[in-house]
């Protein structure tokens, strides 16, 4: 008996010990005795890190958003609504949305865009931030200028021998006679010359970057006619695509002038040059009337090349003259120097 | 009855007086086993044991490495994904992730030999004074290197600290741990200039090799100093004697061990004392001259449950048979490739658990393609001439496609040939993050494979442990 009594205590006390720990279980809002503040509330942080990819155009639009919220298990997003939500991983079955702790986003070009990330913990606590993603297009690498050897036409030693001409690193006998030396402008062995009816030329082939665009600026004195002249001499100006090279010619930029060939590279007939497929610039300029040096400037865009020519010649005469089909007219044409640069 | 109530009230009585003696208590404690240094610091040999104290304990640090490098990026998987190596590779590290924590310590370790030895340089009595001062700064300044690119913002210790002095070594912005770092790596060059050594040991020329790495891995990288050094480097007559062997075979060949490709490289023996580990405790069996190492069988199917740190598809794809003949074949062991764990063929263990192959921290190969970015800059191409010479000489010796003269080098084909040259030499996740390639292309990797990367994986977490015991004085890295 005595036992049994001990058994219906105890039962008793486990009793109300239970419903003592369920009740002080219930639910409440307000603290209270014995709760303890919630040390570690949420705190929200992300980072946006810009795409620096080889598309220069398109990429610079792509951030990688990555949530640094602190004590946070759930986050929500808001974008504004001209950005894009990327979904960079297509092959799995769940698309990105506004609450993935990680976001990747398409900015639909430069401006500033308000990203504000909510983040939250179990306990319903939040916590908010917005950052202000300043999109910017990055600058593009400056397109280097073109090195042109003996661009001054100085009388230089040529093919490599004890002779000199202003035509040295300039001349390509298959397609026109070389340049003759001469004085000018004030100075002494700094000038090439386009003899009156003779089919002379300069020819130099140089790198270039792709799709950019370029300014030729070429320093010119051409005679005045004379009474009786019946042929009026012009300077033409081509820009010669890489692409119209003979087939499996590779260019070789030379360090000096006298390093370069005169034949058998690059063009090799007047029917590639004056192919007008082969032209990505053709400017020809006609007798001022006036002997004085001008600057003449032409401006081109290199397209797929990554190698192109330039070629000048002094045109307008009798074509049935020498062997090229091709002559300048009655006057003399005089170049101090051509330079090339990249438009940035 | 009766004697149950006397038990509780003895209780009773004894918990309260418990209680109250304990809230006032001051403890002091000290440390018993507390090596004595001062008859080390008196005796010349001494400083010489402290340096090889110094470089034994470097050894720990390749043996995990390669976990939290190239496991963490696009060159590395795990054969069965479990614990750390899945949770690395996966990207879905948390903050008591054991190789982070090991790679804390052990750099910290050799930083407190090399600050033993800085403290005392007035009483070094040595011949080569300045020799054991430079290699002292120089592994001072490696190590805490090592942890800047692992951890971000970490404390630089400057000097032999004592646990409770943590609160002067905050965590430092990152771009003032690197000035540190420079100033190390300076007192190493002109402290070692005159010194010629082995390359498994600070020298001069490797304190300039590393000092340019630094430089271009800085938060606001300076090209121009990088480029001032290894301008002197690459050249064929530099005056470290440093030249790219004709065969890259030969660069890891276990009978021509630091060769004059090696700039910088940690020995090892093959003894029969158990190898290195990055998690070994200081016990006398594993700390002894000339260690062997595990992390080489650990590479293999025979190691490390199956194999870590095997090929992925990724670099499979980066380095084949075809357009890679001479790389190939040095890169993947043969016998694996084709199979589902393709191991690397550079570090293949020579006897075992008890490899003694050496790791190669830093070789002439990543000095040339380091010239050619250092030339490059912030831009995405370059023509120079001498940054292509120097990238072309790497390629020539892998009998691959040169870049013609006029023609430009993409930072692009740069960080490739990196991969393809340096594959399975942890410097993959570097490079990536050097180049600002890191998060476009571990999130592509990352989603293909249906791991969990975000841009917070590119820092190890403090190791929790460390903010265990500073009650949380170091903040941890976001997402963690």
């Amino acid at each position: 008996m005595k036992t049994k009594l001990n058994y219906l205590k105890t039962y008793t006390w486990l009793f109300v010990t239970s419903i003592a720990v369920l009740i002080s279980c219930q639910d409440d809002d307000l603290p209270e005795v014995g709760d303890l503040p919630d040390l570690t509330p949420p705190s929200a942080n992300f980072v946006a890190i810009q795409k620096e990819g080889t598309n220069l155009e398109e990429d610079f639009k792509v951030y990688f958003i990555t949530n640094q919220s602190v004590s946070s298990t759930d986050y929500k997003w808001d974008i504004p609504e001209n950005v894009v939500l990327l979904d960079l991983d297509t092959d799995d079955d769940s698309t990105p949305s506004l609450t993935s702790e990680n976001i990747n986003l398409e900015f639909p070009g430069e401006g500033t865009f308000e990203i504000t990330l909510t983040s939250s913990d179990k306990l319903g606590k939040t916590s908010t931030i917005t950052k202000n993603i300043e999109v910017i297009e990055p600058e593009k690498p400056d397109v280097p200028n073109p090195v042109l050897v003996n661009s001054d036409f100085d009388r230089l030693p040529k093919l490599g021998s004890t002779n000199t001409c202003s035509c040295s690193g300039w001349d390509n006998d298959d397609i026109g006679e070389q340049g003759e030396s001469s004085s000018g402008n004030g100075g002494s062995d700094n000038i090439v010359k386009f003899d009156n009816n003779e089919p002379d030329h300069v020819y130099q082939e140089f790198a270039v970057t792709p799709n950019a665009d370029y300014t030729i600026e070429i320093l010119v004195s051409f005679k005045e006619p004379g009474a009786t002249d019946t042929f009026q001499s012009m300077l033409e100006t081509r820009v010669l695509a890489g692409s119209g090279y003979i087939d499996g010619y590779t260019p070789t930029y030379y360090a000096t002038a006298e390093e370069f060939p005169n034949s058998g590279y690059g063009y090799t007939t007047i029917a590639q040059v004056e192919d007008a497929a082969n032209n990505l610039l053709i400017q020809t300029q006609a007798n001022p009337n006036d002997d004085s040096y001008v600057t003449y400037t032409y401006t081109f865009n290199s397209g797929a090349n990554d190698s192109v020519a330039l070629f000048i010649r002094g045109v307008g005469g009798d074509p049935a003259i020498g062997s090229y089909g091709y002559t300048s007219g009655d006057q003399e044409i005089r170049a101090d120097s051509v330079t090339i640069t990249a438009t940035n | 009855m009766k004697t149950n109530f006397l038990k509780i009230l003895y209780l009773t009585a004894i918990v309260s007086f418990m209680l109250p003696s304990c809230s006032v208590d001051e403890l002091t404690l000290s440390n018993p086993n507390e090596p004595d240094k001062t008859p080390t610091l008196n005796d010349p040999s001494g400083f010489v044991s402290i340096l090889n104290g110094m470089y034994d304990g470097y050894q720990k640090i390749p043996a995990g490495e390669f976990l939290i490098t190239e496991l963490r990026s696009d060159n590395g998987v795990s054969a069965n994904g479990d614990g750390d190596f899945g949770d690395i590779e996966s990207f879905s590290m948390t903050a008591d992730l054991g190789e982070a924590a090991n790679y804390w310590t052990n750099n910290y370790k050799v930083i407190l030999s090399a600050n033993i030895i800085l403290d005392n340089q007035d009483r070094i009595q040595n011949s080569n004074r300045n020799q054991i001062i430079g290699e002292a700064y120089f592994m001072r300044a490696l190590s805490h290197f090592n942890l800047a690119r692992a951890f971000g913002d970490v404390p630089f210790i400057d000097r032999e600290i004592a646990p409770e002095d943590f609160e002067e070594y905050p965590r430092l912005p990152l771009s003032e741990v690197y000035q540190k770092i420079i100033s190390d790596f300076n007192a190493a060059i002109s402290n070692l200039e005159s010194f010629s050594e082995k390359p498994n040991r600070g020298t001069a020329g490797a304190a300039k090799s590393l000092l340019a790495k630094v430089y271009l891995s800085a938060p606001t990288p300076n090209y121009t100093q990088a480029r001032t050094i290894l301008d002197e480097l690459v050249d064929e007559n530099n005056p470290y004697g440093y030249s790219l062997l004709d065969s890259f075979e030969s660069v890891f060949a276990f009978d021509n061990e630091l060769n004059e490709e090696i700039i910088f490289a940690v020995s090892y023996e093959s003894l029969s004392t158990p190898p290195i580990t990055s998690d070994a405790r200081d016990d006398n069996s594993v700390q002894v001259q000339g260690d062997s190492q595990r992390f080489s069988i650990d590479m293999t199917a025979a190691g490390r449950a199956q194999g870590v740190n095997l090929a992925t598809p990724e670099l499979q794809a980066a380095i084949t048979a075809a357009n890679e003949p001479v790389r190939f074949p040095v890169t993947f062991l043969s016998s694996t490739v084709g199979s589902l764990r393709v191991e690397n063929n550079k570090f293949q263990p020579d006897a075992d658990q008890n490899s003694g192959r050496d790791w190669i921290v830093l070789r002439y190969a990543d000095v040339l393609l380091m010239h050619a970015e250092a030339i490059m800059g912030e831009f995405l191409e370059t023509s120079d001439a001498s940054a292509i010479a120097s990238y072309n000489r790497v390629r020539t010796r892998a009998g691959v496609a040169l870049i013609a003269s006029g023609d430009v080098l993409t930072k692009e084909a740069l960080l490739n040939e990196r991969r393809v040259e340096l594959a399975f030499e942890n410097h993959r996740l570097y490079d990536l993050i050097r180049f600002n390639q890191a998060v476009p292309i571990l999130t592509q990797f990352s989603n293909d494979n249906g791991y969990n990367f975000s841009a917070n994986d590119l820092l190890l977490p403090i190791p929790q442990r460390e903010r265990d015991v500073t009650d949380n004085f170091y903040p941890q890295n976001p997402g963690y």
